[in-house]
């Protein structure tokens, strides 16, 4: 599903974030990306989205070395890739629903699909209730669960979260990772990069370790590693 | 494909609703970009319609500049009128026959002179008065005229109509200069303005980008977005322009009701066209080009 081949990525800053990472996930793999803070992890993400484009190597998505997409091709792509990001980057002049139908509208679904996909999504997270609220009437939990609804209601195969619970404390946490195993349950993709050393450690999937823009370790069922800040 | 052609529909509804819902939403940063819109729309065309009338002025005051051929004693005068007729530019002739010269001469003068036993013979020339069509054309109309067979000489109003010429040319640079750099500065204040609604949105674009719409429709909201501000300020302008204009001339006719002013309303509908043209167009271009920023700094190249 996800191949990462030779990928070096230097900044035109000249801060060489990833050095000839070589990676591969499978389809309906569940994924931890961990590392120290300015490891690369969030540049990794972002090469696969196409936020960024490497500087060497290729990156793989489906089969297609995504580096090479035209600006033309790009939307295809984002419409088979959603993602969750640690500051929501929810619109917070639409309510809940419109801010998930948004991802929805802008591709020319039909209405009645749209009310179908976005109450399904918000069902899926717990805020059936809360359709009607603003974002800034929500706790950051919920805000999050509105950001996965949204990146889940085109039903991607692939799922990519940046620290999706760095803001949240450990209950709500557990909430989002329990929605994550369930969307992956489904046959999604999921590449969590996460510092929250007691999630990795006790859901036992794997895990990419990076440091200094390398991979230093990949387990199968690990945990969090030890000595990794 | 029927599902291709739904699914443009679609996507128009959503950028019309977008628009709309996007002036509305960001209220007062729409109402300044509606103000200066107007504002420079007016200016725009009060100049504009200031030169349009000095020029029409100009050109009625030319229009009665009339050429005043006089016929050779042996010439043909009916076949000399037929002749200037002939010539391009040329828009009538009359005759004054020798003898009408004379007798409106002497009704002139009756009450000075005592023409009877002065001169039994009639001294003037048969006189062909030449209007011409554009008030431009005097000057080279006249020399064709006295390069006729049978012309004795000429006359008309040589300096007026240099000064004439002067004026409309001065007219026409001015507008033209002026126009311009107001079409200028009006792309560059309201793209600015803009510009500032489009900062506002740049998590809008950032998402549409995110979820995968293409860059092609991203720019339509913003664009109708655009148009919609240029349609406002014209109408706003409009509004101002279309009274003022039917005062002003009110007035100008009190003042010299012997200008023809170009008062139907076809020159104003055009002027309003024009205004609304710009305007949109200069709405859509603020818009393209902030939008063009926002998406060229987020599509990773
Ligand atoms: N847009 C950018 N321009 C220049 N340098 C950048 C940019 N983004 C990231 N970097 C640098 O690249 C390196 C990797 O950053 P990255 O955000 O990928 O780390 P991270 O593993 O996500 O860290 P964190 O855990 O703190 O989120 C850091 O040194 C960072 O300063
Ligand atoms: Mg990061």
């Amino acid at each position: 599903m996800i191949r990462l081949k030779q990928v070096s990525k230097i900044y035109p800053s000249g801060v060489r974030a990833l050095v000839s990472l070589n990676l591969e996930i499978g389809p309906s793999e569940f994924v931890f990306l961990v590392g120290p803070s300015g490891a690369g992890k969030s540049t990794m993400l972002k090469l696969l989205y196409r936020s960024e484009i490497p500087t060497a190597g290729q990156v793989l998505v489906g089969g297609v070395d995504i580096g090479k997409l035209s600006i033309r091709q790009l939307p295809g792509l984002r419409q088979r890739i959603g993602v969750v990001f640690q500051d929501y980057k929810l619109l917070p002049q639409r309510t809940v629903s419109e801010n998930v139908a948004f991802a929805l509208k802008v591709l020319g679904t039909s209405r009645r699909e749209i009310d179908r996909r976005t109450h399904s999504a918000l069902d899926l997270v717990g805020l059936r209730e809360q359709a009607d609220l603003m974002p800034g009437q929500l706790s950051g939990g919920q805000q999050q669960r509105v950001c996965l609804a949204r990146a889940i209601v085109n039903t991607p195969p692939v799922l990519l979260c940046d620290e999706p619970t760095g803001n949240l404390d450990p209950e709500t946490s557990w909430d989002i990772m329990r929605l994550l195993t369930r969307i992956n349950q489904h046959g999604t993709t999921i590449v969590v990069a996460t510092h929250n050393k007691m999630i990795v450690d006790s859901m036992r999937r794997r895990v990419v370790t990076i440091d200094g823009g390398r991979l230093i370790l990949d387990q199968p069922r690990g945990g969090y590693p030890v000595g990794v800040g | 494909m029927p599902n291709r052609v739904l699914t443009f529909w679609r996507q128009a509804g959503f950028v019309a609703e977008e628009a709309v819902a996007s002036v509305t939403r960001s209220g007062w940063m729409s109402g300044i970009v509606v103000i200066t819109m107007t504002v420079s729309l007016l200016i725009l065309g009060g100049i504009w319609q200031l030169s349009d009338d000095l020029y029409a002025l100009t050109r009625a005051v030319g229009a009665k500049v009339e050429i005043m051929a006089f016929v050779a004693q042996d010439g043909d005068t009916a076949q000399l009128a037929s002749a200037i007729d002939e010539l391009p530019g040329v828009a009538s002739t009359q005759i004054i026959t020798k003898d009408q010269a004379w007798q409106q001469l002497q009704q002139e003068m009756k009450s000075q002179v005592d023409f009877s036993g002065l001169l039994q013979d009639n001294p003037l020339p048969d006189t062909i008065r030449v209007k011409v069509q554009d008030p431009a054309d005097v000057a080279p109309v006249a020399d064709k005229i006295q390069a006729l067979p049978g012309v004795e000489g000429i006359n008309y109003g040589h300096d007026l109509l240099a000064k004439l010429e002067q004026i409309m040319a001065f007219v026409q640079m001015a507008g033209l200069l002026v126009v311009g750099a107001l079409m200028v500065a009006t792309l560059a204040v309201t793209g600015n303005t803009i510009r500032l609604t489009v900062q506002a949105r740049r998590r809008e674009i950032e998402i549409m980008q995110l979820v995968g719409a293409s860059a092609g429709f991203i720019h339509w909201p913003f664009l109708l977005e655009g148009m919609i501000f240029g349609l406002m300020g014209t109408l706003l302008a409009s509004g101002l322009l279309v009274p003022w204009r039917s005062f002003l001339l009110i007035r100008l006719q009190e003042l010299f009701p012997f200008v023809p002013i170009d008062a139907d309303g076809l020159a104003m509908v055009r002027l309003l066209s024009y205004l609304l043209l710009v305007g949109m167009g200069v709405g859509a271009l603020g818009s393209l080009f902030s939008v063009r920023r926002h998406l060229v700094a987020a599509s990773g190249q």
